[in-house]
């Protein structure tokens, strides 16, 4: 008896240790104001709820909103790019491997969560933002370090003194929603109701039962921890945490919009705890701390990194950065293209694509523009295309310049009556794409400005014209 | 008005900051657009001479619900046949460059403005414009194809077609026209679920944007 005691009970503690169990992590996160050893234990790999408990009850939530994510519009219908995240994150979850199914949702902002079951989310927004595998693969395990360690447990029974009233608000959404949705306009604005008030539900139901994607301060440190952990035992860069997380405020800086940019920046929609300066300072002295710690990549490395993932990213490149210019906030979308750049790759698109930010932020109505046009008190407003043209002509330097290049900054040439350019960048459109659908409308553009031309020759005849494609 | 709601709903800050808040403000708004919503309703639009800044004639009765949709633009109608899930037909008045065409369902709002097709927009510029206004109703993958020449009373305009899919996995088609004439904006929009919606009653969108002149 004595035997088997002294064999069980070291085996009991090492399961129940933190994922970081090494004298060295535990003092390097203690360095880093971070306490592992106060984080529940790591769960068993393959651990099922026990019947009846709570852990099961929130498995069974869980359930039911992945069903819906399943069938969801918004799920990628590219099986290719979910075969791809879901590798990294068994990659990244290692021995637990198979007990995650991972959904890519097309959405154009920065997100991913894991719920108590193992079903994953993950935006396209992330993918789009991230600029090497190493950082994504830190995203997944920051998730996995959640659902490793029961966060969502935790996190339920720090939430339980509100069920009642978080109960009783989604009951008033309800509601509220059904009657408004009677109402609606429209479908999309029914829809959008529904959306709004059912998101609210789902948020405020499986709050009251877990709210787990709402963790504190102090899991979501550990948390990154775990993700620093897991991604580098699976052969993942040790500097990509910081990386991302450093970026992400950056991007929040970058925004277009004063309440963003005075907003703490979040890294999940759903939490509670922005993500802060410190944190990057916590993994950044935890990594020094840890001893192998190198404070500049070999930019060979770090090249070679990025270029591996555009690769991965690049069919998907374009679509993703056409939703994120949707979301209209193109200082951020400036700002990703702009971190696009360090790859030295598919420079004439993301060019191109900078010039699409920039030109749709020159028409953009500002706050004073959309009250004037409220009450009727409209004024003339001069807007300046020349970052957008200057962005397009650097496109047209570069082989892979999408040919719509030519004729969006033709389009803003002939705003801006430079007519014999406009001329030339829309005729080399047409050259290079005769069967455009699109060619008849810029070739009534075209005779326009030659019948222009041939009425009042200005001394701009003479200027340089638009930059040919380089040869590849 | 948030502290009563808070109230009623015992709602503690201190264990739950963000929950109240996302609580509060969603049935607020909800109940704001219910509310709103209570005091209009739909007016026939009879078969005929139609008048706005842009003049169409209807082949049909169709109704005009743009009373009832509260965050729309005043400078753009609404007309259904069946219900908005089922058919809808938008059309503008000549658009300056700082008026929008369609507005997202929370409201032109200097934090989320509605998209603007600018000054002296071009045909092509205009299908662009088309795509981002309709994505900013909530629906995803929104594409323009097949883009043909169209001309109204003597003024060219484009007739193109759109894709597209709701949140929930349903498939849209629309058919737009789009045109610029003395420097403001015409555009006319058909929506509706691909599956039977879209055929039945796209004569009647046809024969509404063929019969657009301008003033």
């Amino acid at each position: 008896m004595k035997t088997a005691a002294a064999l069980i009970l070291p085996a009991l503690l090492m399961t129940a240790q933190p994922y970081l169990a090494s004298a060295q992590d535990i003092k390097a996160a203690a360095k880093a104001s971070i306490s592992l050893d106060k984080d529940t234990p790591r769960r068993k790999v393959g651990e099922k709820p026990v019947p009846s408990s709570l852990e099961e009850g929130l498995w069974h939530e869980s359930e039911k909103v992945e069903t819906k994510a399943k069938t969801s519009g918004e799920r990628t219908r590219d099986l290719a790019l979910e075969a791809y995240v879901q590798g990294l994150m068994d990659k990244v979850m290692k021995d637990h491997k198979g007990e995650s199914r991972v959904y890519v949702m097309e959405r154009p902002v920065f997100n991913a969560s894991m719920a108590p079951n193992g079903y994953t989310e993950v935006w396209t927004g992330l993918l789009l933002r991230a600029q090497t595998e190493d950082e994504v693969a830190f995203v997944l395990g920051h998730e996995a370090g959640h659902f490793l360690h029961n966060h969502s447990i935790s996190a339920y029974q720090a939430f339980k003194d509100g069920q009642n009233a978080a109960l009783a608000a989604s009951m008033l959404i309800a509601v509220v929603a059904m009657g408004a949705q009677a109402n609606a306009g429209s479908y999309a604005q029914a829809s959008d109701i529904g959306s709004i008030a059912s998101g609210l539900i789902d948020v405020v139901y499986l709050g009251s039962i877990a709210s787990y994607f709402s963790y504190s301060r102090d899991k979501e440190s550990y948390a990154d921890l775990y993700g620093h952990a897991l991604s580098t035992a699976a052969g993942f860069d040790q500097g990509a945490g910081e990386a991302l997380w450093a970026d992400r405020l950056k991007e929040t800086s970058a925004s277009d919009y004063d309440k963003v940019r005075k907003s703490p920046t979040r890294i999940n929609i759903f939490g509670s705890h922005p993500l802060e300066t410190s944190r990057v300072e916590a993994l950044q002295t935890y990594n020094k701390n840890l001893g192998s710690y190198q404070t500049t990549i070999n930019a060979e490395d770090r090249l070679a990194a990025l270029q591996s993932y555009r690769a991965k990213i690049r069919p998907y490149l374009s679509r993703w950065l056409e939703d994120d210019l949707k979301r209209q906030d193109y200082g951020q979308t400036t700002h990703i293209i702009d971190q696009k750049l360090e790859a030295k790759q598919d420079l004439g698109l993301l060019y191109f694509y900078r010039g699409e930010a920039l030109r749709l932020k020159a028409i953009k109505p500002s706050a004073a523009t959309i009250r004037n046009a409220k009450e009727g008190t409209e004024k003339p407003v001069t807007i300046d295309f020349s970052a957008a043209i200057k962005a397009y002509e650097t496109a047209l330097t570069y082989p892979d310049a999408p040919p719509m290049t030519h004729k969006q900054v033709g389009e803003l040439y002939r705003r801006t009556n430079e007519q014999q350019k406009a001329l030339e960048a829309l005729r080399t459109y047409l050259r290079l794409s005769p069967e455009a659908e699109d060619a008849w409308m810029v070739d009534d553009e075209v005779q326009k400005l030659t019948k222009a031309l041939e009425a009042a020759p200005t001394p701009e005849a003479n200027a340089p014209t638009a930059p040919e494609p380089v040869k590849p | 008005m948030l502290l009563p709601l808070q109230n009623l709903l015992n709602l503690k800050p201190e264990k739950c900051d963000l929950m109240p808040k996302l609580i509060v403000r969603a049935s607020l708004i909800a109940l704001a657009l219910g509310l709103a919503s209570c005091a209009a309703t739909p007016v026939l639009a009879p078969k005929g001479e139609f008048n706005g800044g842009q003049k169409v004639s209807l082949d049909r009765d169709w109704s005009d619900v743009s009373a009832i949709y509260v965050s729309n633009n005043k400078k753009t109608r609404m007309l259904t046949l069946d219900g908005l899930m089922l058919n809808r037909l938008y059309i503008s008045d000549g658009l300056g460059a700082n008026d929008p065409f369609l507005i997202g369902p929370l409201g032109n709002r200097a934090s989320d403005p509605a998209p603007v097709g600018g000054d002296n927009p071009s045909l092509s510029e205009q299908i662009s414009y088309m795509e981002r206004s309709v994505a900013t109703l909530g629906y995803l993958a929104v594409e323009a194809k097949s883009p043909k020449p169209v001309d109204l009373g003597g003024v060219r305009a484009v007739r193109f077609e759109l894709t597209m899919r709701t949140k929930e996995g349903l498939n849209y088609k629309g058919l737009a026209q789009a045109t610029s004439h003395k420097g403001k904006a015409y555009y006319i929009l058909y929506l509706a679920p691909e599956v039977h919606y879209y055929d039945q009653s796209l004569k009647n969108a046809v024969a509404a944007m063929d019969s657009a002149r301008l003033t």
